[in-house]
């Protein structure tokens, strides 16, 4: 069954042309960054936020203008952290159309050269070039919307966490 | 006859040599005329009685002549009658032959038109054959034998039958055998060709072209790949036993020929195609530069960070120092709070510079690709306006324009977008850390130094 998948997918490959393989590439980096982030919010956010949290309980002065900074910085700190590789996934989820794209323009090109070479009369020698065409399009809006809610909602999680925290580190005001 | 002129011309020259005495001789002178005219007529009447004289005595004679000619007539038609008898029953002693030989023959007739039919059509198959590289000449016989109109004799059709049965049996051999072969210089040279059937030839160094006008062996202007022509090299030379054969009998060879390799691809993209790949370049040896400094900067920066207490050369160290002069008690916290800032909006332009040079040149590329493509449909339109649209292969040039320089602004900008993604990442950390997180460190760092 497995071996059935493998040889759909291959025969998709091999039709798309290697711009497929340019934005499956861009895809799995995509996904895999999308998964570590998740990961981090699920499990990693809850410690980071408690210890930063405790630290500045501890803390005897909270109302001088180094106290002021020090908080800046823990809500930076939790940024930084909280916003790590956001802006890439992004990037990702925008250049994936743009591969789609090329793969248009290389696949007319072929469509060009069966004509140069054939004539216009050859449509089984065009429609190749012309699969090649349409299917690395498809593909890369298909990635591209698979990552674009996930970077959404990434990038409302992180802003989450940084407001989250900005409201529990408390400044006294005597 | 022509005396009465000559007269007259001598009335007359006398007439004008003596005009004085005209009066009185001129009478005299015509009467002379007159009478001399008069004896000449006697004289003609006498030699025309003497001329009809003479025919009367020959007309007895004339008859004779007549009743000898009437009797050739008369001797001729009986013999044209006579032959014309004898022409008709030839005749149909011909036609009697005719169909008596038609009988005889019977099937025969049919069988020399096959012949000549299937010499015509073997004649275009062994002229476009790979085989007549081996055994040159054979047209000639297959074209004397399709137009003749003389019966084929016994030795022309064995031959016919065995130079049939020959292609069909060599079109499935593997042959090595000395054949002419032109090389791309047009240097012509006897030297051992293998042939794989009627596929392909090959010599050492690759696929051979068969050019039937010649009938001679070409090395083709340009070789597949070398993971087709290798096989077959070695195949040739004895080491291998598989070969790649194109079986089309050369036509995908001559198709690899003419499909474009990268360099020509890139050639298609005319001035444009060259503008978007400087573009390429100098926008990634700025990201190389600027990722190098980055990095550099990032890694002393956060090394800092970790040991707060000696200021470095770098943002964060110098930012440390302006926080060890000014945290004093004589100084006020807003002194202190300017003087940072001012010393960090030092330090951000450096982090960012060459960033937005990277994220113009990503944009610009697919807008200098788009002006790529309205150039080359304009060369298109022009060639349509001169050529019409009849030849597919004129329009080609400038569609490949148009097409390439698409590809290559978003190959251009492909890359330029992900690295100032990576880039811009790397500097905004930067920027937040000595902009936010810097001073908050500095602070509780000195709060721990001071207990």
């Amino acid at each position: 069954m497995f071996l059935e998948y493998f040889v759909n997918l291959r025969d998709f490959f091999d039709k798309g042309g290697v711009v497929l393989f340019a934005i499956f590439g861009v895809l799995t980096l995509m996904w895999i960054l999308i998964l570590e982030r998740l990961f981090f919010f699920l499990f990693r956010l809850k410690d980071v936020h408690a210890a930063t949290l405790r630290d500045w309980q501890s803390r005897g002065d909270k109302s001088s203008w180094k106290a002021h900074k020090i908080r800046e910085a823990m809500v930076v700190t939790m940024r930084l952290l909280a916003n790590k590789r956001i802006t890439l996934i992004k990037t990702l989820v925008a250049v994936c159309p743009l591969l789609g794209i090329l793969g248009t323009v290389t696949g007319m090109i072929l469509v060009f050269d069966v004509i140069t070479i054939t004539g216009t009369g050859n449509a089984r020698g065009m429609a190749a070039g012309i699969t090649k065409a349409t299917l690395p399009t498809m593909a890369g809006l298909v990635a591209s919307l698979s990552g674009l809610l996930c970077a959404v909602r990434l990038e409302r999680a992180a802003e989450r966490a940084e407001e989250k925290l900005m409201d529990e580190l408390q400044i006294s005001t005597d | 006859m022509k005396k009465i002129p000559s007269l007259i011309g001598i009335a007359t020259l006398i007439a004008a040599a003596c005009p004085l005495f005209a009066q009185s001789s001129a009478t005299t002178n015509l009467d002379a005329l007159l009478e001399r005219v008069e004896q000449n007529k006697i004289l003609e009447s006498k030699e025309n009685e003497q001329r009809i004289q003479r025919f009367l005595s020959q007309q007895a004679q004339q008859k004779e002549l007549l009743a000898q000619a009437k009797a050739e007539l008369a001797a001729a038609k009986d013999l044209s009658i006579q032959l014309k008898n004898s022409y008709d029953e030839n005749e149909l002693t011909l036609a009697d032959l005719e169909t008596q030989r038609e009988n005889e023959m019977g099937d025969l007739g049919e069988i020399f038109g096959n012949v000549r039919q299937l010499a015509g059509q073997f004649k275009n198959i062994v002229s476009s054959s790979l085989t007549s590289s081996q055994f040159p000449g054979r047209a000639q016989f297959f074209a004397d034998l399709g137009e003749s109109k003389a019966l084929p004799t016994i030795e022309e059709l064995n031959k016919l039958w065995f130079q049939i049965l020959q292609e069909t049996v060599e079109s499935g051999k593997v042959a090595r055998y000395q054949a002419k072969v032109v090389n791309t210089d047009g240097i012509e040279s006897t030297q051992e060709v293998v042939r794989v059937g009627t596929f392909n030839a090959l010599n050492s160094k690759g696929f051979l072209d068969y050019v039937q006008e010649t009938g001679q062996l070409a090395e083709l202007a340009e070789q597949p790949k070398a993971r087709y022509t290798a096989p077959s090299i070695a195949f040739v030379e004895g080491d291998s036993q598989s070969v790649v054969i194109d079986p089309s009998q050369g036509a995908l060879l001559q198709a690899f020929a003419n499909t474009p390799d990268l360099s020509d691809r890139v050639n298609q993209g005319g001035e444009v195609g060259y503008v978007i790949i400087s573009l390429l370049c100098i926008g990634i040896i700025i990201s190389i530069y600027r990722w190098i400094t980055l990095t550099l900067v990032q890694t002393k920066m956060k090394a800092q960070l970790k040991d707060l207490s000696k200021a470095g050369s770098n943002p964060v160290g110098r930012i440390i120092k302006v926080f060890q002069e000014y945290d004093r008690p004589d100084v006020g916290v807003e002194t202190l709070e300017l003087k940072i800032d001012e010393a960090i909006l030092k330090e951000t332009p450096k982090l960012e510079s060459g960033l937005s040079t990277i994220k113009i040149l990503s944009a610009i590329a697919p807008l200098l690709g788009l002006l790529g493509t309205v150039v080359g449909m304009i060369a298109t339109f022009q060639s349509i306006t001169l050529f019409g649209t009849g030849d597919p292969k004129l329009m080609a040039g400038g569609i490949s324009q148009a097409l390439v320089t698409t590809v290559l602004g978003l190959i251009c900008a492909i890359p330029l977008v992900l690295i100032h993604s990576f880039l811009q990442g790397i500097s905004n950390r930067c920027i937040a850390i000595i902009e936010e997180q810097s001073a908050g460190l500095i602070a509780s760092f000195s709060e721990k130094s001071a207990k």
